[in-house]
């Protein structure tokens, strides 16, 4: 692996492209397998991969426009990386096909929305019916059935009000609207990041051009507005509707700085990787480094924020239709993993993350983003698979697989577009300010 | 200069900030503690040319931040489950859920402070500094650059330190002198 130093481009682009496209394919064939064995852990296990790739996919595309809406100058050397991490959302949305072919086995709210569709009334009953009888074999086989009836009763009762709130909901809760909607946030994500793309690879052409940082600024300003809308309702959509009856207002929030932490430490772990290559260690220095640890520190404390405001106001209020939620995840080893989450994604990286000697060693930061990267995923995967494993965490070989195929694919696409161009943006004005940055 | 004026210490004015830093290097060389660099805005590389430890702020900061964290734990622990138990919505005496805002906030509270006055005292702020005495210095927020040696430093000369400061490239060197 190596880079021509006057042009920054790549001379000899190394065997991380061949080795992500093999790790791709590979875990996409056998995703496909276990898709076939077992749809419906296929398609939560692919849920989990594809939120967790796409929040980083998005977390590349808010460092850009941060990084213009506020003329930053220290971030101009890793420009470039997160600009090839924000070009793999066009890609995507690919990815999210399978979601939209397994949505039945994902969502509780499209069985509901379709027995609503085909009369209103017939389809109520049925679910009483269903709910009723599902009832009497339980108890048939706890042999009280005699004495319990009226409990069963009661139990038809909740499930029918549970049912009648989802269906409620089949406004916004559908199966057409919600493909639209996820269509809408990859169409706006592809236009923000094609045109920034655009723009910036056009800068390495055209030469230092004055007022250059304004087009970019004329995008970023609307872009970031739209992105806030689109993150907030992809979070709601591809995560929260696991549960149709619960909500949280934060949920979106929660989602996002779950992707920002993703995207932080998946540029740390990257850097790492070049400068044990020797490539950038004299453009993206000790300084540069510093900076985007901070902002990793920054970002997981934000998470932690949000996951503990949502939780904090959840157990104060005690209101069941809200609590369900947590009290989903403190059952069986699903107790443990939330723990693992408390202390893995905030208290343990907090305390050991809050030196500077730690956030300057390239070492140890990249140790600690490898380790908020699996963080992420964890949390992830405690949000989406409670609903699959209600009882207890269950890992199967196709979480793995899924992560290797949507993670291949990903790290390939990135991979090719970062050794197609200079690897950092070479006529930005603020380059030279950014070159000699320093963290006083 | 009158005969009961004391020599408090001496001032040298530096054109610009390359210059200064190179100064500062020879100060710092020479063996020098108590003296400072006064300029109107931050140089880099200043740090080193000074010969200045890391601070140890950050430590003051860390030992505050868990005093205030500890304590507002505490705090909380000892008035609600046990000088005046209060039952709140059925929730435990103990509540760590609930605390943890006001926790946050006390380590929050108490490193904020330490990190203000920590940096105050750090500095060695004082309301009498002996550059006052000199009209030149008033530049020193404006255009100009100035190393200050102060007489209470062991190696400190009234004759050999302002002609050291004119030989490592000082202008307009003087002695300060109290009022």
């Amino acid at each position: 692996m190596q880079i021509d130093k006057t042009t920054y481009e790549f001379t000899d682009k190394g065997k991380t492209g061949t080795i992500a496209l093999v790790v791709g394919v590979v875990g996409l064939i056998l995703s496909a397998i276990g898709f076939f064995l077992y749809p419906r852990q296929f398609m939560f296990s692919w849920l989990t991969s594809f939120t967790f790739w796409a929040s980083i996919g998005f977390g590349g595309l808010f460092f850009v426009m941060i990084h213009h809406l506020t003329n930053a100058k220290w971030s101009v050397t890793a420009r470039r990386m997160a600009e090839n991490v924000m070009i793999t959302l066009p890609w995507m949305v690919l990815f999210a096909i399978p979601i939209f072919l397994g949505m039945g086995d994902l969502y509780e709210w499209v069985e509901i929305g379709q027995l609503n569709d085909g009369g209103s009334h017939q389809a109520d009953l049925e679910i009483v019916d269903a709910g009723h009888d599902a009832q009497s074999i339980d108890t048939h086989e706890s042999a009280i059935e005699a004495t319990d009836d009226s409990h069963a009763e009661n139990d038809a009762y909740a499930h029918q009000a549970h049912v009648d709130l989802i269906a409620s909901k089949s406004g916004f809760l559908n199966v057409p609207f919600f493909i639209i909607r996820t269509l809408i946030y990859f169409l706006v994500w592809t236009i923000i990041s094609f045109g920034l793309y655009r723009l910036s690879i056009k800068q390495d052409i055209s030469g230092v051009a004055s007022g250059d940082a304004k087009r970019f600024q004329v995008l970023s300003a609307p872009g970031i507005i739209a992105f806030a809308l689109t993150v907030t309702f992809a979070g709601f959509d591809w995560l929260m509707s696991l549960y149709p009856a619960w909500y949280s207002t934060i949920y979106g929030l929660y989602y996002f700085s779950g992707g920002l932490v993703g995207i932080m430490a998946f540029m740390i772990v990257v850097l790492v990787g070049l400068r044990y290559h020797g490539v950038l260690d004299k453009e993206i220095t000790v300084e540069h480094y510093h900076d985007l640890s901070k902002l990793l520190f920054a970002f997981m404390t934000v998470w932690a924020y949000f996951a503990f405001s949502q939780y904090l106001l959840i157990w104060y209020a005690n209101i069941p239709e809200e609590t369900v939620y947590y009290h989903d995840r403190w059952k069986g080893s699903w107790k443990a993993v939330s723990l693992i989450i408390v202390l893995g994604h905030f208290t343990i990286p907090f305390m050991l993350m809050m030196s500077r000697h730690v956030k300057r060693s390239f070492w140890a930061m990249g140790f600690f983003a490898v380790w908020l990267l699996v963080m992420h995923w964890v949390d992830l995967y405690w949000n989406v698979m409670p609903v699959l494993h209600p009882y207890s965490a269950m890992p199967s070989w196709i979480d793995l697989t899924t992560m290797m195929g949507i993670g291949g694919m990903f790290v390939f696409i990135f991979w090719y577009n970062f050794t197609r161009h200079a690897v950092i943006a070479i006529n930005d004005p603020k380059l030279a300010e950014s070159l000699k940055h320093e963290n006083i | 200069m009158g005969e009961n004026r004391k020599v408090q210490g001496a001032l040298a004015e530096f054109s610009n900030p390359s210059e200064i830093l190179h100064a500062a290097e020879k100060v710092r060389d020479a063996g020098f503690h108590e003296w400072d660099v006064h300029s109107p805005f931050p140089i880099h590389g200043m740090d080193d040319a000074m010969g200045e430890r890391p601070s140890p702020l950050g430590w003051m900061v860390s030992i505050a931040a868990l005093t205030g964290v500890t304590g507002g734990l505490a705090m909380q622990w000892w008035m609600n489950a046990v000088d005046y138990k209060l039952v709140i919505a059925g929730k435990a005496l103990f509540s760590y859920q609930a605390f943890f805002p006001v926790t946050f906030a006390m380590g929050v509270l108490l490193s904020v402070v330490t990190a203000v006055f920590g940096m105050l005292w750090l500095n060695k702020l004082r309301y009498h500094h002996p550059v006052f005495s000199s009209d030149n210095f008033e530049r020193s927020t404006d255009d100009a650059f100035f190393i200050s040696i102060l007489a209470e430093d062991k190696k400190f000369d009234p004759k050999k330190t302002p002609q050291f400061l004119e030989e490592i490239g000082g202008i307009n060197v003087e002695l300060l002198e109290d009022e």
